[in-house]
């Protein structure tokens, strides 16, 4: 096997694999967001991304292109994610940690009814985003694709962290996350701040969606199913308190899963899922934090 | 003006037999709707054919084999509410325990392993039959002991999680067990699960030729009549189910279900306490896969199969609709909510859309109830989590577990506020509890 060893084929591979992990990488954010700022795992948080991909659907099947779907889309996933958070999340805040991840679980199966509500369940494709011509880089072929999923991957990500790191705005939603009391205190309105998490969570999600859908031969309302384990698996790898660790640890899994998967025969396409879910029970029994997250001691 | 007389008379009637109710002592009073639902229960095979199929919204009751399948789910609402309403750990991966249980059953009690030939005290098989064959009594409780040994081992890595990492793992194994399955039938060219078919036929419970002479029980329930086998299959998951009752109220009552909702109420009060955490936490895993081994064999058995679609991650999160529905922790009302939710889900939402389209909607206008299921059971959880977190039936303490967590107001109130701070001598030093007079 060494003897045939193909080093185009584990170059193409590692960039299919940094491609499906950067779209994970957007979701495990979206996650790692409202871990932060809230302490919950939002389980709703592929179904909200599967539903702006629908609402991308809508709106180019109305005669938009794309990339101004694209954006309309993100501006409505953001105003749905701030309702959603006003509506349903604002009256458990004070609830037990369970109530709230709960009340998530529920949001999963409504906003999933209320797609095959709104959207008969048939299959559907999404144009795609961008040319899927190959592209020859130093003699290895890579498709325009995947390279292009990775730099609006990278892109979205690099706007996150300025956001948070360079304005007033991002001051105060840090600020939330490590002291919503004290933050108060400042002046800071601390409500509405988890709301605005909630917003932006949604755009990356739907970010995420509408990139993942067009890869696809043709999507229905399961489409995030998957990447919302894998957005977990990556986001356990990096440590689910750490954005950094989430994107790299979603990267790393998109690779390792690629490889793995091509290399390993008995692995083939069927049980990449558990490779995943494997690499989320190892991390929490040897690394519990993750590779980039803190272990956190709790006073009582 | 006889109108009023009457209503006067009639109530001092009831509060008469309001009065008598009173004196009985407090065990009777508290058994005596739990004797009547049971004597409704077990006499259900006799009047469900004559009840009337055009009763308004909900038609008619479930037809005795749906009633069967409806109850084993609510055996394993119950056996969840020991794992998610007991201990307060959150399991969105119970459908493993179900599907080790039927897979339990499919390989004890079926041709599926042709090299060997085992037969113990199954009723009704040639002697010729290859395959294991042992009697579903006996496979019910290896099932248990087998998914309870399942339980414990997926538990011990993951129970030291705090509570959402818990519910991501226990997602992940809800997940990884079906895949297994469907890939399972050729482990190094060894046909373990028999892949997307299934195993299939599986043995039916019986009791043999010498109890069938003796007392006259049934030799095998499929191929008996009367009573009919759906009969049989009732009263027997009725059975079980009262079993499964009545330990786990008893296990509530135990010294390890009072650590189970030690745990629950406060993780680290009760580990301070002197309670131990991982191995408490363990048993409430052992215990729920107990119960939902032996309803995940026994459904094998009365469906003669076991497939892998049947392992849905929707079915764990339906178990745990049940729970959170019913009131966590509160017996009765996961056995209510279950009833209720398993009925909606094989019956009751068909029949409530049929009667929506002939009743309420014109015919351009028909909706397709069932198909938004998942839909309605999320509206529910979301409903209840917000207007009524304790259920429909709250247990007590969880009830003051909630009020006492949630009695703060919301986050825009001023975190700190300055009382009487408008009243004369405010601010100035004095004796706590007495307003110095200026």
């Amino acid at each position: 096997m060494l003897l045939a060893f193909d080093w185009t084929q584990l170059a193409q591979q590692t960039v299919i694999g940094l491609s499906a992990g950067g779209l994970w990488a957007l979701l495990a954010l979206a996650l790692v967001l409202i871990y932060r700022s809230t302490g919950v795992v939002n389980f709703a948080q592929g179904e909200m991304a599967m539903f702006s991909t629908f609402i991308a659907w809508s709106l180019i099947h109305h005669g938009l292109s794309y990339w101004q779907a694209f954006f309309l889309t993100l501006a409505i996933s953001f105003a749905g994610g701030v309702a959603l958070e006003r509506v349903v999340i604002r009256p458990v805040e004070r609830a037990p940690v369970l109530t709230v991840v709960i009340v998530t679980l529920g949001l999963f199966f409504l906003v999933d009814g209320a797609a095959r509500w709104f959207w008969s369940s048939e299959t559907r494709t999404l144009p795609n985003a961008f040319s899927t011509r190959p592209i020859t880089v130093a003699g290895v072929a890579f498709s325009i694709q995947d390279l292009g999923n990775i730099a609006v991957s990278l892109g979205v990500v690099a706007l996150l962290f300025a956001l948070f790191q360079f304005t007033k705005l991002g001051l105060a939603l840090r600020a939330t996350a490590s002291n919503p009391d004290e933050s108060r205190l400042v002046g800071i309105r601390v409500s509405w701040m988890l709301a605005l998490g909630w917003g932006l969570a949604a755009a990356m999600g739907a970010v995420s969606g509408m990139l993942t859908a067009p890869a696809l031969a043709s999507f229905d309302q399961n489409l995030m199913q998957p990447v919302l384990l894998y957005a977990f698996a990556g986001a356990v790898l990096g440590g689910i308190s750490s954005p950094f660790g989430a994107v790299v640890g979603a990267l790393l899994l998109g690779v390792f899963v690629n490889l793995i998967g091509t290399y390993v025969d008995w692995i083939g396409t069927d049980l990449r899922l558990p490779v995943a879910l494997a690499v989320i029970l190892g991390v929490l029994l040897v690394r519990p934090a993750g590779l980039f997250g803190r272990a956190s001691a709790r006073r009582v | 003006m006889r109108g009023y007389r009457q209503r006067a008379v009639r109530a001092s009637r009831l509060s008469r037999v309001a009065e008598a109710w009173g004196t009985l002592p407090e065990r009777t009073r508290s058994l005596t709707p739990v004797v009547i639902v049971v004597a409704l229960a077990v006499t259900y095979p006799f009047y469900v054919d004559s009840v009337p199929t055009n009763l308004p919204v909900i038609k008619t009751v479930p037809p005795l084999h749906d009633a069967v399948t409806i109850l084993v789910f609510v055996m394993m609402g119950v056996g969840l509410n020991i794992v998610v309403g007991y201990a307060g750990l959150l399991d969105l991966g119970y459908v493993a325990f179900y599907a080790i249980g039927a897979y339990t059953a499919g390989w004890l009690a079926s041709g599926q392993f042709e090299q060997v030939k085992v037969h113990f005290g199954a009723v009704g098989i040639p002697s010729s039959a290859t395959g294991i064959h042992i009697s579903i009594w006996l496979v019910l409780l290896i099932a248990a002991v087998v998914t309870a040994v399942g339980g414990i081992l997926i538990g011990l890595p993951t129970l030291r999680l705090r509570g959402d990492y818990l519910a991501i793992v226990t997602l992940g194994f809800g997940e990884i067990i079906p895949q297994f399955v469907r890939n399972g039938d050729e482990l190094h060219g060894f046909d373990l699960t028999h892949g997307t078919f299934g195993i299939s036929p599986i043995d039916p419970p019986g009791f043999g030729h010498t109890l069938n002479s003796a007392i006259g029980l049934p030799v095998r329930y499929d191929e008996s009549f009367p009573p009919t086998p759906d009969r049989l299959f009732f009263w027997t998951i009725l059975a079980l189910i009262l079993l499964t009752l009545f330990c786990s109220m008893r296990l509530r009552d135990s010294r390890l279900g009072r650590a189970w909702i030690a745990i629950r109420e406060d993780e680290t009060a009760a580990g301070a306490m002197g309670i131990p955490l991982m191995r408490t936490k363990t048993w409430a895993y052992a215990g729920g896969a107990f119960f939902g081994g032996i309803a995940g064999a026994y459904i094998a058995t009365f469906n003669s199969g076991a497939f892998p679609t049947q392992f849905d991650f929707n079915i764990s999160v339906f178990l745990l609709c049940m729970v959170i529905l019913g009131g966590m922790g509160s017996l009765w009302g996961v056995v209510v909510a279950g009833t209720i939710l398993a009925w909606l889900n094989f019956d009751g939402l068909g029949n409530i859309g049929s009667w929506i389209n002939t009743t309420l909607l014109p015919s351009s206008h028909q909706i397709d109830v069932p198909k938004y299921s998942f839909g309605i059971y999320g509206i529910i959880i979301v409903l209840m989590m917000l207007f009524r977190p304790t259920g429909l039936i709250p247990e007590r303490r969880r009830k003051r577990e909630i009020e006492e967590a949630t009695h703060g107001g919301p986050l825009d109130q001023p975190l700190y506020e300055m009382r009487g701070a408008d009243e004369p001598g405010a601010g100035e030093r004095g004796e706590p509890g007495k307003v110095p007079r200026g």
